[in-house]
């Protein structure tokens, strides 16, 4: 598990107050989730406090997933 | 004490906004405004300076209808900004009439929720027969699970303790019928799982009907129902009031009666006035936010902000924070609905 792997899986669970042992699949989307607008946006906005980066509205329609949001941030990352 | 204003946010906003502001500042003379508003609302209605009032321009407005997802967007609006203020510790409370769904967004965003709570609730005192009781959600969640109705009733239960009290306040949900198998899935769930808690007093389901009975110290409800049980009550309060005016000014007879009955009459409008509370506070949030009614006056606004004061010397956070570790434990709102899940796969 790669750093930022780890650390936007950390970010979900604070914010979704989870329990540390709780383990969420990258892969179950949002709404399997039940993961609401509110929700994501606490989680996005955590996401890009915590890697100082901005992550514009239009890349926020193709992330559905945890796995998609440390894709995105993996990316963005690597390009700074 | 200092409470932030969003100057911006209401029906009647700003006009009525500055003009409760101003009543507030004239009744206390320890408190002092951050105010947050449009350049040129500040300039017109506070173009001099005054050293109890802090300025702060905002250069948007989260709209009523504007999805929370806009706050991305608009950080320069005046309800971010205001709440903001709070969360940087340069305010001790929030105090808007904009929109209920922002100021919620903001709150959870900026000052964050207590731990253990998904999300917070508004909370209303409720005349009834029996004296003034608490009802939550009036409006900040409308779309509410078991587990959320769960969070309301022990934030609920907590906050009646701490005002009134009593150490078991008698909790009740509200539906459709007294029997445990009434009412939707969520209502249903809710019963089951308050029925198992020993933690809160639960005394079962009310109808609507037996709300002004006031046989309960906590009613809890989801923020869409407890919004029109809200409203449909101060409409049928004010409807009965006009009928009663009618009549008993329809012949000279009934005038000379009036005159006798008028400030029983008076007395009881003022019991459904919500202008005479203000506002009420997002409970569940790690500080003060403090919803006002979109169509606040002045007077409704001075109130809240008189309000905003109050819940702040009570110090209620930490009382609530307590109440819902010592509920919670290490259980966390969402492991029900992570087991649920797993559950289907």
């Amino acid at each position: 598990m790669s750093d930022i792997e780890k650390k936007i899986m950390e970010i979900f669970t604070d914010t979704l107050q989870l329990e540390d042992d709780l383990v969420i699949d990258p892969e179950a989307s949002f709404e399997e989730l039940e993961i609401d607008s509110l929700d994501l946006l606490e989680v996005v906005t955590n996401i890009e406090r915590s890697f100082d980066i901005s992550i514009p509205d239009d890349a926020l329609l193709d992330i559905h997933s945890a796995g998609d949001a440390i894709a995105y941030v993996e990316k963005l990352v690597l390009a700074k | 004490m200092k409470i932030a204003l969003d100057l911006m946010g209401g029906d009647h906003a700003p006009e009525e906004i500055a003009a409760g502001a101003k009543l507030a500042l004239a009744d206390d003379p320890e408190l002092e405004l951050l105010i947050v508003g449009s350049e040129e609302a500040l300039a017109k209605y506070f173009p001099d300076e005054d050293p109890r009032i802090e300025k702060v321009v905002s250069r948007s407005v989260m709209a009523m209808d504007e999805s929370v997802e806009n706050l991305r967007k608009k950080k320069d609006s005046s309800i971010y900004l205001a709440t903001e203020a709070v969360a940087d510790h340069r305010a001790a409370a929030v105090v808007s009439c904009g929109s209920t769904a922002a100021q919620l967004g903001a709150a959870v965003l900026l000052i964050g929720r207590i731990k253990g709570v998904k999300r917070p609730a508004i909370v209303v005192p409720f005349p009834t027969l029996n004296g003034e009781k608490l009802m939550l959600d009036s409006g900040a969640v409308a779309d509410a699970d078991a587990s959320n109705l769960m969070d309301f009733a022990v934030l609920g239960n907590a906050y009646y303790r701490m005002i009134s009290g009593v150490d078991r306040p008698e909790v009740v949900l509200l539906s459709n019928g007294s029997e445990a198998h009434k009412g939707n899935a969520v209502v249903r769930e809710t019963h089951r799982l308050l029925s198992e808690s020993e933690f809160l007093n639960f005394k079962g389901n009310i109808e609507g009907r037996d709300i002004m009975e006031g046989n309960f110290d906590v009613l809890v409800t989801d923020g869409f129902t407890g919004n029109v049980v809200m409203k449909v009550t101060e409409g049928v309060a004010m409807g009965l009031f006009h009928l009663i005016k009618e009549e008993i000014t329809a012949t000279t007879s009934r005038k000379l009666g009036a005159a006798l009955v008028k400030p029983g009459l008076k007395a009881i409008a003022k019991r459904f006035d919500y202008s005479t509370v203000g506002g009420m506070p997002l409970l569940g949030i790690r500080g003060i936010s403090l919803v006002c009614h979109g169509s606040s006056k002045a007077e409704a606004v001075r109130n809240g902000i008189k309000g905003a004061v109050g819940f702040v010397k009570q110090d209620f956070i930490d009382v609530l924070s307590r109440e819902v570790a010592a509920y919670k434990g290490k259980k966390s709102t969402l492991n029900t609905i992570m087991e649920k899940i797993e559950r289907k796969r």
